[in-house]
Order: C-alpha cells, then structure tokens, then sequence
C-alpha cells in the first residue's frame, strides 16, 4: 500500500484524544440525590438496556474511530493495489484547424460537437483523475481534478492550422509518461500510428465526409505603373459531384460582377479578375480598398468560399526634393525616369526650411527626398530619403562590405566594388554594410518609411547606374507597403504579427472584425499578444491610424471534407467511471465523519452515552 | 450553611402577617387572639340572661331599662396561640438549599408568632422529636429561635411516625403545629399526620422542594447515593429517563397535597432556590398558614 500523502497519517494521533474523551464521557459521575426511591422505580427498565448499553458504548468508540480511519485515508490518499481505481490524467487536445468551422447536420459545428464531445468526457471521468486542455495555438489549461470546472473551461479553440498530433500528443504528454492525450478532431491522424496502437493518444472524432467547394489559393498582383490589379485565383472541388456556384467579385463589400461556375468532381480551375478603374467607373478603385471573390451560397465550409484582398492604391506617389542651392542632377534624372514611368506622380523642388510649412498638406502618400540637407528633428507620416545628410562620424573612403539583399530598397542592386570618397557612419538596421560601419539604414513603423544613406551621390562614382533601381525600389515600397506595420494578407490561423513597429509605442491596437473587436496593448511599438487570424477581413487601429489585413484559408487540405484513408484506429476512449468512482473520497469521508461527530455530541449533549 | 439575615423592611413585612388559625385555639396566656372563651377584653361578643352569679359589672343596664329582664354582656377573649414548628433535619434535607430555605422559613413564621405574643417552640425531627426552643414568647426570643436554626445540623433518616409518636407528648396542649419537610418518608407520613390530627392539632405542612430535584439537569451516566440511605445506583440520565423521574415526582407532590387536602391540613409547597419573600408569598398564598393582620 502506498499513501499519495503519507504526512495525512499523522491524523492517527487524534486517536489518543478520541479514545480519553470516549472514556470521560462514558464515565459514571456520582451524584447524591436526596431519595433513590422514585429513580429505583423507574430505572427497572434501563437496567434492561444496559446490555445494549454497553454495546453502544463500545460501538460509539469502534465508529468514532472508524471515522478517523476514514478522514486520514481521504487525507492520506492510500493507493491499494488491486482494490484502488488508478488516477489516469487525459490531455484534452481540441482541434482548431480550419475544417471544425465546417457545419454539420443541425446547424453545429465540428468545433461545436468536439468542445460538447470533451466537456461530457471530463465529466465521465472518475474523482481523482486529472485533465488538461491544450489547442494547438499552444493556449493550455494545465493538469487539475476539478472535472467540472475543467469541462466549464473547454472552449472553441481559435482557428490555427491543422496541428501536427504527434507534436501536439508529445507536448500534451511532456507532463508524465502516464498521459493520456485525447484528440477531438473531424479528422483521424495519420502520422500517429504508434500513438495510437499504444493508447497513448486516443481520438474522438466529431462530424462526417462532406462535399466542399472553396478558393484554394490567390493572388492579387499590378505591374510597376499599371493602373490596375489583378486577382487570379483557384477554385478548388472537393466532390463526387458536379457543383454549381456563382462567383461574386466584390470590391469595398459593393458587387461588381457576377458570373456562374460550374465544376466537375475534384476539378481545379483558376480563374482571374481585373479590378480596372476605367471598366468600374465611380468605384474609386484607384484609391485603393478591400476586394473580395466569393461563392455563393456558401456550403458547408463557408471560410474558404471567400478570397479577400487588399488593394493598394493605384496613384502614384508625389516625390517632394528638398535641396539647398541645386538638387543633384542624377537624383533629379533618375526621378524623372520614374515619372515618365508612371512609378511618380510628380516631382517638386523645395527649400528645407519649406518643409515646416508644408508639413501639414503632406499624408502617407508623399515621399520626401532630403538631398543633402538635414531633415526635421521629427518625422511625420510618409516616405522619407534622406541623402548625405552632414553630420558628424564622417568617414574617408569607407569600403562597403556587405548590404541587405532581403530588404526592399536594396532588390536587384549589387553594390559590390561600389566605391565612396566619404560617407557618415550611420546607427540603426544597416542596408549597406561598410567595414567602419553602416553608411545605409532603413527603417520602417506604421505609417513612416525612413531610408537614410550617409553619403552624397556625388560622392560615389558606381552607384549612379544603380540609382533609378534603388529610386524604383524605395518609392514602391515607401509609398505603401513600407507604410505599413501587418502585412496585407495573412493566413488562417497565422497569429496577427505586425512586421514592423506600430505608429505608437504605448497604448493600445484594436482588431476589429465584423462581428467583435480585439482589444491588445502596445509595448514599445509591439503588441503584447497576437490574435490567430480568422477569415476575412481584419481591421487593425492603432490610434489615428488604420490598415486593413486579409485573411483566406487557400489550404486545399484544409478544405477537403471528403473522408481519407483510415488511419490506424487505435484504441477506444476509455469508458465512463461508475458513479462510486464519481464521487470525491475525501469530501464523502470528511462529510461522514461530521455527520458521526455531530451525532456523537448531539448524544452525548441528551445524555446518551 | 450561611447567617439567616432579615433585613428591615422584610421585618415589617412579616410582622403584618398573623398565624392564621383556622379553628380558634384556645391558649394560656392573653394574647391578640380571639378565643371561645368570653374573657376581658374590650371587644363585645355577645348578650345571655344573667344567672346568679354573674358579675354585676356585666349587667347591661340600659338593656333592662328598656326591656325590664337582666342580661349580662358577654366579651371575648384574646388569648395567645401556641405554634409548633417542626422542622425536618433528615440527611434528604440537605440537597438543593432545602435544609436552608426550611431553617429561614421556620425562622420567618417563628417571629411571625412571637411578634403576635403567640407561643413558638422549634422542634426538629428526623426518626425523632427533639425540642430545640420550647415555648418562646416575644419578639425579644427571637435570638433564641435564630441561635438554634443556625446551629442545628441535617442527619439521620427520616421517620415521621415514629418522631411523632414518641415525641409529641411532650407538646403542651392543642397546638398550632407547623410542619418543615420534604415528606421523604413516604409510607409514614399520612400517619404521622393522622396523629396530630387525632391529637387535635391544627397542622400546616410546607413541603420544600428543590429545582434540581424537581427538573434534574444533569445528562450522562451517574452513580446516584441516596443521601439518607447510602445506597447507591447507577444510572443513565436520559432525556426520557428523566422525564419519568419529573413525572413520578409530580404524582407524589400531588398525592401529598391530596392527602392533604383530603385531612383539612393546609399545604404549601416552596421552592428552595426562591427568595425567602417569594417563599413566604407562596406561603401565603397557600392559605391557612399566615393571613395579613
């Protein structure tokens, strides 16, 4: 015999003084009475009773000690081999993978049935068993034996991508070898074969095959200059069918254009979308917005019948040069490049101490070049090249060893062999490495693009061939997407980063969906927690400022309802415990040996002894 | 056993209160006692036709000037009385304060008595009659009276039978007996009584009874001693066990009365853990013993 808390045994010295009470209150008192007359008449019959008397007596001393037997194994937690039921510990791991959004027949769905599935199984287990609650967003509930109050916590997971179980079943049984992990899924695992022949995992599957048709992936594209995007899809049966739907282009939530599709079983077919200001007229495309392709009526699994898109706007930036005395001819060649292109709207000429003045007109959309000149202590909103501004760590022929070929300005432009008669070194992300340091940084938050390079054009003969491409690839990148702090597309159940630092550094960033709005601090620039991405779109508001996220599933997995080959069955869920293994020992036992103490004094307060 | 202090005001409060007689006792002394015999007093009583003999002084003149026959006035005499108290000293007396609450009761209708000019004479009795104050008269022995309450000692078995009947002879004459017990001899006492009675006593009895011994409060298993016998028994005190105890206990309280009753000797029952004053109210209110002057 073992004892889950062995120190409980020293609730057996309460014995002692159970037994002196028992014996002082059996004990007989004299007391002198003035005539035994009327008492010799009437305790004729308590005599008769002394023999059960006596029996009470001792029964009274064998139950007070059964009691305290009993309060110390409830403490004490004795394990006998044999005769006790042994505690299991079950991970609980719901699956939050797209396809438990699918609705089944009812109108529930699969992640609906599964939490039901895993609260009526925690509450089947029997007293002392533990559970745990884990998803595979790695939210968990650790390890406790209040059943009922583990099964009140299990929850609809949020959307993530389709857990790898061997990962999610090592994680669940990190706590001890003797875990058991319970997966509640609508679809069985097939990489866990051994797990499940062991028992180790068992699975308890929710909802049944089911036809499916949805985008399985997209893209939304425009060519530098080109006032127009692009949106090519792939629409995807998952079917024994043929399936009809139609196909609604949308684009700000207002519909542009129907057209019917028609898909044969299994049938993959891309189709694509140009989203034209000139062929919608009014729609305002060109100032950019949320462009969504859906199917209609949705099916069982409505995530993936709609694509969603954010669409950049259309007009090219306006470059502002502020200069003093004359802006350097290159710069001014290579913008004119640009403009001619239709990469720049316009190129304007400004003196520096204009900017303050200007500062007001100038948004998101603006990028600002400073040719030589400081800029202003504080940046705003927008685009920022700052070239060979003076300033001090000033460097003679600096020799650049390496640059940042991931970085936006930087793609398509070896600056191998480039050499510099003098440069600043700079501080911050490096784009262009020299051994005496950075003589290039770019930074970006929500908002405000920077790329500031240390030295002037003038000064660096091999960098002038290379300038229209840096030029293209900054105003490309400043004028939107270096503007913003998420990405514009994400996928289901990727959680909600920001790539870069948000507009604010303390406060707090709102996600705002069509039915509810996430409310997340900010910590130095960053979010305190991410939020999993669930479809559609996504409206992340951070103080003044907004940018709009899209979020499709384009998993054709994910999206295939259709039953798979069987994996391994594995072993059963284990059965429900009988009632008396229900019940909490200890509680019952605590409750018992009350109960025999109140009724021991109350007999002992009348006079039974 | 603790001083038997009256204050003041209780004084007065008993010297207002008369041993009540219900049939007019004759006594030695005058006293302020109405008695059979027609004496000197000032109170008249009646008319009755002079007989040679009479007194002349008697002779109601104005009566024979108007009717012309001879009548004598006739008054009647106050004459003292003579009470008793026989006071209970048997062991069973010394439970629950009766033995006190008796001794302060004695004491209180002993100077009721003497404040009256009647005769008191203390008495106590267990198997047997022992005078302890024979024939006290005036408030002045009442120290008397006191000494020897204070003095005296619960002990012995009761026995009212054979105290009364060796014992009594040595009372002077019809007296007013005042009887202070517990009636803890069951089989005895309606012949003691019955004795007094015989002997023309008027006889009063106070039955003293304990709160402890009437409601018992203890619960548990005892070893109870018989105070007067020494036997011993031991015993489950149970709530139903006790209730039996109350209710036997009642039934011989209510025969007692009915004996009582039945024998035209007054009774009164007191409660030993009440204060004197409500003692002597339940006294009172008994009726028969004491009246208000």
């Amino acid at each position: 015999m073992t004892f889950d808390h062995p120190q409980g045994l020293w609730l057996l010295a309460l014995g002692v003084p159970i037994i002196v009470f028992h014996f002082y209150k059996g004990r007989v008192r004299k007391m002198p009475v003035p005539t035994l007359l009327f008492w010799e008449q009437i305790i004729v019959e308590e005599e008769r009773r002394t023999a059960l008397r006596k029996l009470r007596h001792w029964a009274s001393l064998l139950l007070c000690l059964c009691a305290l037997t009993l309060l110390t194994s409830a403490v004490a937690g004795p394990e006998v081999k044999g005769l006790s039921r042994v505690k299991r510990r079950y991970a609980l791991i719901l699956d939050g993978s797209a396809g438990m959004a699918a609705v089944e027949e009812g109108g529930r769905t699969r992640g609906a049935l599964a939490v039901e599935r895993a609260r009526a199984f925690a509450r089947s287990l029997g007293h002392g068993d533990q559970v745990s609650i884990q998803d595979a967003s790695g939210s968990r509930v650790p390890f406790t034996a209040d059943l009922e109050g583990a099964a009140r916590r299990v929850a609809l997971p949020p959307v993530s991508p389709r857990a790898d179980v061997r990962e999610a079943a090592a994680a669940a049984r990190a706590a001890g070898d003797d875990v058991v992990a319970v997966l509640f899924t609508d679809r069985p695992p097939g990489e866990a074969g051994d797990l499940l022949e062991s028992g180790k995992l068992r699975v308890a599957r929710v909802g049944t095959p089911r036809p499916n048709v949805g985008w399985t992936s997209g893209v939304s594209s425009r060519r530098p200059g080109e006032k127009r995007i692009t949106l090519s899809l792939v629409l995807s049966s998952f079917s024994e069918v043929e399936e009809g739907r139609e196909v609604v282009l949308s684009f700000n939530g207002k519909p542009l254009r129907r057209e019917a599709v028609r898909l044969k079983p299994g049938e993959r077919t891309e189709r694509s979308w140009v989203l034209d200001p000139s062929v919608f007229p009014g729609e305002k495309i060109e100032e950019g917005g949320r462009a969504s392709v859906s199917l209609e009526p949705e099916d069982a699994l409505a995530v993936d019948d709609v694509a969603s898109f954010v669409v950049p706007s259309l007009v090219p930036p306006t470059v502002i040069v502020f200069h003093a005395g004359k802006p350097d001819s290159l710069l001014m060649v290579a913008l004119t490049t640009l403009q001619s292109g239709g990469v720049v709207h316009e190129v304007l000429l400004a003196p520096p101490e204009e900017y303050d003045r200007m500062r007001e007109q100038l948004g998101e959309g603006w990028i600002m070049v400073f040719d030589r000149v400081a800029p202003p202590a504080r940046l705003g909103q927008g685009g920022y090249l700052i070239l060979g501004a003076p300033g001090p760590r000033s460097v003679e022929r600096p020799t650049i060893v390496d640059w940042d070929r991931d970085a936006a300005p930087n793609r398509l432009v070896d600056y191998a062999g480039v050499l510099l008669r003098r440069s600043r070194i700079l501080d911050g992300p490096p784009l262009i490495l020299a051994i005496e340091g950075p003589v290039a940084v770019g930074s970006a938050r929500g908002g405000q693009a920077v790329v500031e390079v240390g030295f002037a054009l003038e000064d660096s003969e091999y960098l002038k061939p290379a300038l229209p491409i840096f030029l293209f690839n900054f105003v490309e990148w400043a004028a939107y997407r270096g503007l913003r702090s998420f990405r514009t597309e994400y996928r289901v159940g990727d959680p909600l980063r920001p790539e870069r630092p948000l507009w604010i550094d303390e406060g707090e960033l709102v996600f705002e969906r069509a039915d509810r709005a996430d409310r997340v601090p900010v910590r130095r620039g960053r979010p305190a927690s991410t939020p999993a991405a669930e479809a559609g779109f996504v409206r992340a508001r951070v103080a003044e400022r907004a940018e709009w996220i899209a979020v499709n599933l384009f998993d054709a997995d994910a999206s295939d309802l259709r039953e798979r080959p069987e994996s391994p069955p594995g072993l059963p869920l284990p059965p429900a415990a009988p009632w008396h293994a229900r019940i909490p020992y200890a509680a019952a036992a605590v409750a018992v040996v009350v109960a025999l103490l109140l009724l021991e004094w109350s007999l002992f307060m009348r006079g039974v002894v | 056993m603790g001083p038997m202090a009256f204050d003041a005001h209780f004084l007065k409060t008993l010297e207002a209160l008369n041993l009540l007689a219900r049939r007019t006792v004759v006594g030695d002394d005058r006293a302020e006692r109405r008695t059979p015999r027609k004496g000197a007093s000032i109170e008249f009583a009646d008319y009755r036709r002079y007989v040679p003999g009479d007194e002349i002084r008697y002779i109601d003149w104005n009566v024979y000037a108007r009717h012309g026959s001879l009548f004598v006035k006739e008054f009647s005499a106050e004459e003292n009385v003579h009470a008793a108290i026989l006071l209970d000293v048997s062991r069973s007396m010394d439970f629950g304060g009766k033995f006190q609450a008796a001794r302060e009761l004695a004491a209180a209708v002993g100077y009721i008595g003497l404040a009256n000019y009647d005769t008191v004479s203390l008495h106590a009795f267990d198997g047997e009659l022992r005078v302890l104050q024979p024939f006290l008269r005036g408030k002045s022995r009442i120290f008397d009276l006191l000494t020897s309450l204070e003095t005296i000692l619960p002990g012995g078995a009761t026995d009212m039978r054979s105290a009364f009947r060796g014992g009594l002879p040595r009372l002077r004459g019809r007296s007013l007996v005042l009887i202070l017990t517990d009636f803890y001899d069951l089989a005895g006492y309606p012949e003691a009584i019955r004795t007094l009675l015989a002997r023309r006593f008027e006889v009063h009895v106070i039955h003293v009874v304990a709160h402890e011994e009437l409601l018992p409060t203890a619960r548990g298993r005892f070893n109870l001693l018989d105070l007067e016998t020494g036997r011993a028994r031991d015993v489950s005190l149970l709530p139903r066990t006790v209730e039996a105890y109350r209710q036997r206990f009642g039934r011989f309280c209510q025969e007692v009365e009915q004996f009582s009753r039945a024998h035209e000797v007054t009774y009164a029952r007191v409660l030993a853990d009440d204060p004197l004053d409500r003692r002597v109210i339940e006294v009172l209110r008994a009726g028969g013993i004491l009246e208000h002057r």
